[in-house]
């Protein structure tokens, strides 16, 4: 991977020989958490898109950017706000033309860390890259079409230069657009919660926080570990798809719409846990509000249905009913998970134009 | 986890010692994990339909299986040890690459005389946290429990009848006793498993079996209804199931 990099910077180099003041491309190492370098396997880049400075900064650039849809009114950190995680407020997503989707837009961070490469709600998308092709061309998002936004960019007064300086004399196309942004979105990285703090021996939790933990870890209590990740696990989610007991009968299949096997019929994505302060509301659709609301699903709200996951146990009494101290007491832990940095780093907000 | 494996300094230490084998044939070995119900093949087409009838009298289904083995071992014919690098291999039947997984890129073909390995950790291999993909793979085991991994996640539904069916979670870890928790009594569980004689041929592939009835019987007939779920705090349960897996792996005769 070095080596096509070093390949790579000669192509750039070449380039740019016409223009003067064009910074050559830098490689760019991804600030890796401590407890992700202990605990975890290495984050996926792609060797065909290897970081740089100044992919990334032309990929954050974009992203905060309506130039990218229909009428230029929406950018991805529309439903992608910095202050909420990278999600938003709202239920389900309101779209360019004003129509609601039928899901909760994701947070966006630790997204290099999700080993099967398969985003969205329903694993869908596969890779960053080919995932941000979506949004721009959905016409229930930016409803744009990505030639006239390829031409846009090639006439603007800023953009070619910056094209020019991540990826040399490549024409402007849809590639090197969300060959950027998932360099930007790569960047955004979640690891320096209170939780991870205490794992790195800095702070002790309260009681409750200890307490919550022990629930969260506790086969006969909350059980969640087994799909939300663990103190071995600091991305706080399995990535993988299951049913968590939501409904009983599916308005939205899930990852079965995509694999076509009834068996995935109402299988989402695992979230992870960090950060939940800032993305309410919570699961597929968005239908609960409040941290309170989940717990009080999984303790007693469970509905079967023939794909609930085996680990949603007591199912028929609707969960194991928690305690309202182990309840409180849970919710106290996941907020230990909120990353305060990661929700105010001015590094992730759009950068002054001059 | 798939790393090469290069060869073994046992082995090629014998070789030094002047045995004239050094031009045996060599091949790439693969082993391939197969499971089966009774006669009936289990494979991950078959997930999440209730259908595998236990000693017991209930049925249930298979929808999620993963397991462990560690320190794998071929024994030669003539005495030889090939221990195979890798040092644990994480099956998971959804994932059909992990069902077939590499034991050694120069072993020679012949005659060996037994096949081993542990199901799951020895105490000395289960260290909390320290393997990153296993922990990437979310198959650690709670610090409360003593933490390390899980050995066995046989995860499904069972009916006695046509009831609603009821989860259960079959999780073998390393047995703990937690009825005073500051004071946590740990038994080991995992097991060494010894296939017999085969023989590594040019084509270079094995493929054991593990027979997944056996968790439920024999020699302990298991109540699903009275052991489910919460399975992993629960010492007598991970004994049982200690004692059950000893008859779980053969090799696979098609
Ligand atoms: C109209 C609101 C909206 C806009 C604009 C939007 N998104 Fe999204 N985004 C969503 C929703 C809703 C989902 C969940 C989609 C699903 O599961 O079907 C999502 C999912 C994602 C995910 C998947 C995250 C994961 O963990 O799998 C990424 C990455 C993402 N969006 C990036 C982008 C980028 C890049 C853009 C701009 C090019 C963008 N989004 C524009 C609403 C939006
Ligand atoms: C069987 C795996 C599994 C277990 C066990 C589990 N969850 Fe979840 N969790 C999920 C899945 C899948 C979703 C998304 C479901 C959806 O949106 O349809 C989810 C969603 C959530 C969300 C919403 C996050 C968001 O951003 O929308 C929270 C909070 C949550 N779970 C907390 C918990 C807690 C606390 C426990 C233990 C009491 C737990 N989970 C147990 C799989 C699981």
């Amino acid at each position: 991977m070095k080596k096509k990099l070093v390949l790579w910077v000669t192509a750039a180099f070449t380039g740019l020989s016409c223009s003067t003041d064009a910074p050559e491309t830098s490689e760019y190492r991804l600030e890796i958490p401590e407890v992700f370098e202990q605990y975890l396997i290495a984050p996926v880049i792609p060797a065909d898109n290897p970081m740089t400075a100044e992919g990334i900064a032309l990929g954050k650039r974009l992203f905060f950017d309506p130039i990218l849809s229909g009428n230029q009114t929406m950018a991805c950190a529309h439903c992608h706000m910095p202050e909420n995680g990278f999600s938003e407020r709202r239920r389900t997503s309101l779209g360019i033309a004003g129509v609601p989707g039928h899901r909760n837009a994701m947070p966006i961070f630790n997204l290099a860390w999700n080993f099967s490469d398969r985003f969205a709600w329903d694993g869908k998308e596969i890779g960053l890259e080919e995932q941000a092709l979506e949004p721009v061309s959905n016409p229930l998002e930016m409803n744009a079409d990505w030639e006239q936004v390829a031409q846009r960019l090639a006439n603007h007064p800023q953009y070619p230069a910056l094209f020019q300086a991540a990826f040399g004399s490549a024409p402007i196309d849809s590639i090197l657009v969300v060959k950027a942004i998932a360099q930007f979105e790569r960047t955004l990285i979640s690891g320096n919660s209170k939780f991870d703090q205490y794992l790195r021996g800095e702070v002790s939790l309260s009681a409750p926080e200890q307490n919550g933990l022990e629930v969260f870890m506790d086969e006969t209590r909350g059980d969640c570990f087994h799909c939300h990740g663990s103190p071995n696990n600091p991305l706080w989610t399995d990535n993988a798809f299951h049913n968590n007991g939501l409904d009983a009968s599916f308005s939205d299949l899930g990852l079965g719409a995509v694999s076509g096997d009834p068996n995935d019929n109402g299988k989402f994505r695992t979230p992870s846990l960090r950060n939940l302060s800032y993305t309410a509301p919570y699961m597929h659709d968005g239908r609960f509000n409040t941290l309170m609301e989940v717990i009080d699903h999984y303790s007693e709200g469970l509905q079967y249905s023939p794909t609930i996951d085996p680990l949603m146990k007591s199912v028929a009494a609707g969960g194991v009913h928690l305690s309202p101290q182990d309840k409180s007491d849970l919710l106290a832990f996941l907020r230990t998970l909120d990353d305060a940095e990661f929700q105010s780093n001015p590094d992730h907000r759009p950068d002054r134009r001059p | 986890m798939n790393k090469k494996i290069p060869f073994l300094v046992l082995w090629v230490s014998t070789l030094l010692m002047g045995c004239s084998k050094t031009d045996t044939p060599t091949t790439q070995l693969q082993l391939q994990w197969k499971h089966s119900w009774g006669t009936a093949a289990v494979s991950s087409a078959d997930l999440n339909q209730i259908q595998y009838p236990t000693a017991h009298g209930e049925r249930l289904s298979v929808e999620r299986l993963r397991y462990l083995v560690s320190q794998m071992v071929l024994v030669h014919q003539d005495g030889r040890e090939l221990e195979v690098e890798t040092p644990y291999f994480l099956m998971d039947l959804s994932e059909s690459e992990s069902l077939q997984i590499s034991l050694g890129n120069d072993v020679p073909v012949g005659d060996y005389s037994e096949l081993r390995f542990v199901f799951g950790f020895l105490d000395e291999d289960n260290l909390d946290g320290v393997y990153p993909d296993l922990n990437t793979a979310n198959w650690n085991v709670p610090a409360m429990l003593g933490g390390g991994y899980h050995y066995l996640q046989l995860d499904g539904k069972f009916q006695q009848s046509d009831e609603t069916p009821q989860q259960y979670n079959y999780h073998m870890i390393r047995a703990a006793d937690r009825s005073d928790p500051d004071n946590l009594i740990l038994q080991e569980t995992a097991f060494e498993v010894v296939l017999g004689a085969f023989e590594v041929s040019e084509d270079g592939v094995l493929s054991i079996e593990m027979q997944l009835d056996q968790w439920f019987q024999n020699p302990y007939t298991w109540d699903l209804a009275q052991w489910n779920t919460m399975l992993m705090p629960n010492f007598d349960a991970q004994l049982k199931m200690k004692e059950n897996g000893a008859t779980v792996f053969r090799w696979y005769r098609p």
